[in-house]
Formats: structure tokens, sequence, C-alpha cells
């Protein structure tokens, strides 16, 4: 291990650097333009905002609107939230069973996940909306939460299983001696010590839910059940029509914010849960 | 519940209800879906009547006329095989020089800010990448003007647009790799290196003969994974950013199925773009089993 700095050193932080410009970019632009209006944005991308208090009023309040975020934040809440536990409940249900389990089947279970993992949903748009408007599920959030639902499941198993194959067997046995139900054993023993590979799996969900769109697009047809995402596709960039830099840069900022403020806070937890399954185990 | 039952009887059952509600639940709203397309590309579903008719070849014949699903064949393992062959490289090597090379003593800055892009909404960064292609005003341009060079047609030009949409792929994920190897190259013991170290080995014969055949599973299951995430992230580039074009020369397979659904309303020929999609997706998984997988090593 190197700790004086060579030749190497400085060529490798000479690329860090250059990239650490190019992460950064984008993103500082997008903060400046949304205290900027159209006009200044278009005399100068990286212009100082020349009024920043009052175009930061206008301009998040007109991105507010434009993209109806008041009703779609709380679809959102509701849809990305019972997804969520849904998704996690019958996650670690099925993924305890196979860590910890004998039944019959059980290689088949485990490859038909695996399968899952390789899969992309995108393959199965055409079938799911069938299935939707034949169990009159269309354009219901109860469609979005079991599509999402079962959409991560095969991830979060990935992480689940192999977590929960880490926790001794002594415990439940124990338990057990002691006269606890397999539900008890299950409920106040092995889900209080599956919390870290929750919250891997949580974070990963609730990023991933939060910036789909595409099953909103399939599944959704009328305005109040959309969800965030969905209202952000308002401020897509459309050639031939005029943009205004400004709302939509805000709307950005307003998209981005629970996660920015996620990814603060959490950073440590953010990177293992959506690079779980790096580590050998 | 009856309460004859005998231990053995209630343990089975507590199994079959763990197993079979979440199995349920999983198969019907996800894998059967996604294999169900192998059926409906035979087929005329038209999105509404559900009453359909059973077409045979029909939409493979269609599809494969096209000269649009040809590019987004093409364009879709490039994707795939670009990011692959320049992203995955650039975040190893990043990935040793940050967790082998203590004189790196800012890493961990690094490490959380080019991780960052990874969490973000695509929808937010292809509507930012937008700008900096922009041709008038976008940033890459305006350097290339400053420094007196012609400038790009990021998204206009056929010949460029491909490479636009996977720097943009590349961008986002290179943090996600650099920490996905990082990881990995930590949890190699240190008594290895410091043993060939004493032996002689340079860092380069380090790198190649430790680092990678310790860390090549994991470099293989990230390549597994990227063959799923390559369809995701690159539809979300195309769809908003180059909306397939010019002239289709930026068409994937995805962005190809997806406009097949919401400007044609054609149901079957999406299903056989899925099924197609499907077929290379799981191909190019049993590839990489079969060629790169080795034996693991234990340490």
């Amino acid at each position: 291990m190197k700790t004086k700095a060579g030749v190497g050193t400085w060529l490798t932080r000479v690329f860090l650097i250059l990239w650490t410009i190019l992460i950064i970019i984008p993103f500082a632009m997008m903060f400046l333009t949304s205290a900027k209006t159209n006009e200044e944005f278009y005399a100068g991308v990286w212009a100082l905002p020349k009024n920043p208090g009052a175009t930061i009023a206008s301009n998040f309040s007109a991105a507010w609107a434009k993209g109806n975020f008041g009703s779609n934040f709380l679809n959102t809440i509701i849809i990305v939230g019972c997804a969520l536990f849904l998704s996690l409940l019958l996650s670690v249900m099925i993924s305890y069973a196979i860590a910890r389990k004998e039944f019959k089947g059980k290689k088949t279970v485990h490859t038909l996940l695996l399968i899952g993992l390789l899969t992309s949903c995108m393959v199965g748009l055409t079938p799911m909306f069938i299935l939707a408007r034949f169990l009159g599920l269309f354009n219901t959030r109860f469609v979005l939460i079991i599509l999402f639902a079962a959409r991560a499941m095969p991830f979060c198993c990935f992480i689940m299983i192999s977590f929960l194959k880490s926790i001794p067997f002594e415990l439940e046995e124990a338990a057990m001696i002691d006269g606890a139900s397999n539900s008890r054993v299950f409920g106040q023993i092995i889900i209080p010590l599956t919390r870290p590979a929750f919250v891997s799996a949580g974070i990963f969900l609730f990023i991933d839910y939060w910036s789909d769109y595409m099953y909103g697009l399939m599944f959704i047809s009328s305005k109040s059940k959309n969800t965030i995402s969905m209202g952000m596709l308002q401020f897509r960039v459309v050639s031939g029509f005029k943009i205004d830099w400004g709302i939509t840069c805000a709307a950005c900022v307003i998209f981005i914010a629970p996660i920015l403020l996620l990814y603060v806070l959490f950073h440590k937890q953010v990177m293992g849960g959506l690079t779980a399954g790096s580590v050998k185990g | 519940m009856n309460k004859t039952l005998t231990k053995a009887q209630h343990d089975k059952r507590f199994i079959l209800a763990m197993v079979a509600i979440p199995l349920f639940v999983y198969l019907i709203f996800f894998l059967i879906p996604c294999f169900a397309g192998l059926f409906f590309g035979f087929t005329d579903f038209g999105g509404y009547s559900l009453n359909v008719k059973w077409v045979g070849l029909y939409n493979y014949k269609k599809i494969f006329a096209d000269h649009a699903f040809r590019k987004a064949i093409v364009n879709h393992l490039k994707l795939y095989l670009g990011t692959v062959v320049f992203c995955f490289p650039l975040a190893f090597i990043s990935a040793i020089a940050l967790t082998r090379n203590r004189a790196l003593k800012e890493s961990s800055f690094y490490k959380i800010l080019f991780f960052f892009p990874s969490t973000v909404p695509m929808l937010i960064i292809a509507i930012l990448w937008m700008v900096m292609y922009n041709p008038s005003f976008g940033v890459f341009n305006t350097f290339l003007t400053a420094i007196g060079l012609q400038p790009v047609q990021w998204l206009a030009s056929s010949k460029v647009v491909m490479w636009s949409v996977l720097l943009i792929v590349i961008w986002r994920q290179f943090g996600f790799y650099l920490v996905y190897f990082m990881a990995a190259v930590s949890n190699i013991p240190q008594d290895i290196y410091e043993a060939a170290y004493i032996d002689g080995a340079s860092d380069v014969q380090q790198t190649f003969y430790i680092t990678v055949p310790l860390t090549w599973d994991v470099i293989t299951t990230a390549m597994l994974f990227f063959i799923e995430s390559s369809v995701t992230l690159g539809f979300n580039v195309v769809y908003i950013v180059t909306r397939g074009g010019p002239d289709n020369a930026s068409e994937i397979l995805s962005s190809y199925m997806f406009s097949m659904i919401t400007e044609n309303l054609d149901y079957g020929k999406a299903s056989a773009v899925g099924a197609i999609m499907l077929l290379l997706t799981l191909g190019m998984a049993f590839i990489i089993l079969k060629v790169f997988r080795r034996e693991s090593y234990e340490y």
C-alpha cells in the first residue's frame, strides 16, 4: 500500500478532479438556473442571477403549479409507501423460507427469483397492461403498488437471502424450545434482526419508485392519480417548443430534493443499499 | 386452526404460506407477464379488445423488415458493450487507486460525489444533459469554441448521437461501479499484497495477479446485472433526450418497443420486440456465465 504521492497518484488525481468537474457542472447549472428568469438564462448560462429572491419564488411556484406537485406528491407518498411495505414484507417471507427452511421445490423458487434479476420489466409491459385491464385494475393506484412490489422482489430477496443466511440458527432454535410458534419466531426474532437488510433494500426501492414514470405512463390515465415523476414529464424538453429553463430547473430541484436530502443524511447506507451484493458472502 | 395437527404439519403449512403468497404475487405481476410477451408476439392485440387473433410470425417478419428495428438491436448491444468496455475498466482502476493508494487522502470525497448521480432520477439527468449538449449554449460547445475547435452536433448528428447517449450512461454509472468495485477490492486481505510485495511484484503485477482474479466474481456479477440496467437506463436517455432520433440513429430496443405501444398502439409488435429483448438478455447472461465465469478463489 502506497503512502507517498508519486507520478501515478497525480495522474489519478487529475482524472478524478476532471470527473469531479463533470459531475458538478450539470447540478450547479440546475441550481443556478432555478434562480434565473429565462431571459437571464439565454443571456448567459453561467451568469449569476440578477434578482434571485423574487425569481426563485416565481419559478418555484410556477413549477409547482405546472407539475401539479401538490396532488402528485400525495399520490407518490401513498404509492411508494404501500409498495415499499408490501415488497419488503413479501420478500422477507420468501427469503426466510429459502434461507432457513427446507421445502420441496426450493431450488426452483430460488431460480425463478434469480431469473427475475436479469429480466427487465420493460419486456413485460404489454402482458402487464392486458392483465391490468383484465382484472379491472387499470388506472388504479393499487395496480402500481402491486406491480412495483412484484418487480422489486428479486433484488430484495437477493439482499435478504444472503443476510438471513448469516444469522445464527441458535436464536431460532432457542425460541422454538421455549415454545414460540413459527409466526412468533418470524415476527419477533427474524424481522427485527433483518433490519439492516430492510434499510438497504428500502433505500434502493425508494429511489427506484420515486424515479419511475414508465409504469405510471402505462397504467395510469387520469391526471388526479399521477405520480410525481409523471408530473415531471410535463417539463420534458420537446423540440420546437420554447422552454422556460428557469421553471424547468426549479421543477428539477423540487423533484430531486427528497433524494438529495436522503443522500446527504445517509450516503453510507444509500451506497450500501444500491451496491448490496458486491461483497462476497 | 385444527388442534390435532402435529408440529410437523404446522411447520409445513407455515412454510407453504411463507412461500406461496409472495411467489404468487411475483409470478402473476412480474415474471409471467415478462415471459408472456413470447406468446403475445404471435397475436394482433391492439390494446383494447381482449379478443386477440393468432397471426403467426407476422409481427416478427414485420419488425425484422424495419430498418429502425435492426438499428435498435445494434445500438442496444453498443450501449451495453460501450459501458462494459469504457466504464468498467475506468471504475475498476479508480477503485484500486482509491482503496490502495493512501496518498489520495480525499478518496471518500470522490466516492460520495461520484456516486450521487446514480441516485438521481434519470428524468432529471436527461433534462440536465440536454442543456449540456445544446448546440448553441451547451457547456461542451461553449468549451470547444473557446479553445478554437468546431462545435459538435451532439444530438443532431447521426454519427455522434449514440456516443452522446453512451456518455450520459457512463456519467451516471461510473460512481456506482466505483463504489461497487471498491467494496470488493477492500475486501482482499492486506497480507496477500504484502507477500507479493516482498516477492518483488510490481503494482501492475499485483493488480493483474491478485486484485483482478480475486474480484473477478464481482466483475462478472456487475456485467450480469448491467444487462438489465442497460435496458432501463438506455430507455430513459433515449426516450427523453433523443427520442430515437435523428433518423432512428439512437433507437434502442426498449425505446423502439415503447414508441410502438404509445404511438402505434401496436401491442402485438411491441410484444414481439419485447420477446426479442428477453431472448437477447438471457442469451447475454448465458454467455457471461459460460465464458467469463471462472472458478472463484477462496481467501
